[in-house]
């Protein structure tokens, strides 16, 4: 289940980045994987519902937690993030008319993607930060376990031996 | 099987209205209101060219732009402003990097102050 998570997250991290740049994938581009990542994250928050849960259940009852200082956090990053969708999908080129929809045009729109965008930055950053043991713990674990397949398929990926008489050999 | 559909889908509904308060919330916050017209009708929707651009380019030093010659995604990350890829790396990481050293501070300090305390 951690490498399930571990994945989705990975990929939420990339498809971020790459929405975040629209220069990068063009707007069309930019348009739907906004939405599919919008998608994407509804998954990442039903595969995390127990520790949201338990968090608004436990959330009253401790004063100063790490808990509860990421729970704000995600609550801000989740504002903002549906901030970026609403926004985006009101100055869409591509998606809205896809559906046969068309938001006048308003600048105050522009202006409320570019700030909640920029707010997602940071906040993904913070929240980033606040689960950093999470992530170096997985990101060892996947390394051990690749050292392990590694030792016992007889492959020493750290060590090579080289018989001395081929190093004489050689020279 | 069923029970688990519905409890996923009762989830995603949640999040969906959560996501609806928000979007109220915003709203309320901006005095936006938002407005749709018809494609058919509408003045800034073109079909022109690879970029969607009246006149099928984008117009240079700036981002695309509608019909009435106004930027709707001029320079900068998202819609006139923020940084490019490496900068938006460069303010997560840094971001990571400034949470971890203060969490690590802190660790220290009050290991030591917990060190120092007298055990009961």
């Amino acid at each position: 289940m951690n490498k399930v998570n571990f994945m989705i997250d990975a990929g939420i991290f990339a498809a971020f980045l790459a929405a975040e740049e629209p220069r990068l994938t063009g707007i069309n581009w930019h348009e739907w994987l906004s939405v599919a990542l919008a998608a994407t994250i509804i998954v990442h928050l039903l595969l995390h519902w127990r520790w949201i849960t338990n968090i608004v259940s436990k959330y009253f009852r401790k004063l100063w937690h790490v808990s509860r200082l990421k729970f704000i956090v995600d609550l801000l990053l989740f504002a903002a993030f549906t901030g970026v969708m609403v926004t985006g999908l009101m100055i869409s080129r591509s998606v809205l008319p896809f559906l046969g929809i068309q938001a006048a045009p308003d600048r105050t729109w522009n202006s409320l993607h570019s700030l909640t965008a920029q707010a997602s930055v940071i906040l993904l950053g913070v929240h980033f930060a606040l689960n950093w043991d999470w992530v170096t713990g997985m990101v060892k674990t996947f390394f051990r376990r690749l050292f392990r397949k590694a030792e016992a398929s007889g492959i020493r990926p750290a060590l090579v031996t080289v018989p001395k008489d081929k190093i004489r050999g050689q020279s | 099987m069923m029970r688990r559909v519905f409890v996923i889908a009762g989830r995603v509904l949640v999040i969906l209205l959560a996501a609806g308060f928000v979007t109220l919330g915003m709203l309320w916050w901006s005095g936006q209101n938002p407005q749709f017209q018809s494609p058919a009708h509408g003045d800034t929707l073109s079909t022109g060219g690879s970029t969607g651009h009246p006149e099928g380019a984008i117009p240079p030093g700036g981002g695309l732009r509608d019909g009435t010659g106004r930027g709707l995604h001029g320079r900068g990350v998202v819609a006139g402003g923020g940084g490019s890829l490496a900068q938006n790396l460069a303010v997560i990481a840094g971001i990571t990097l400034a949470v971890v050293l203060i969490r690590w501070i802190w660790g220290l300090v009050f290991q030591r102050r917990a060190a120092m305390l007298p055990r009961t």
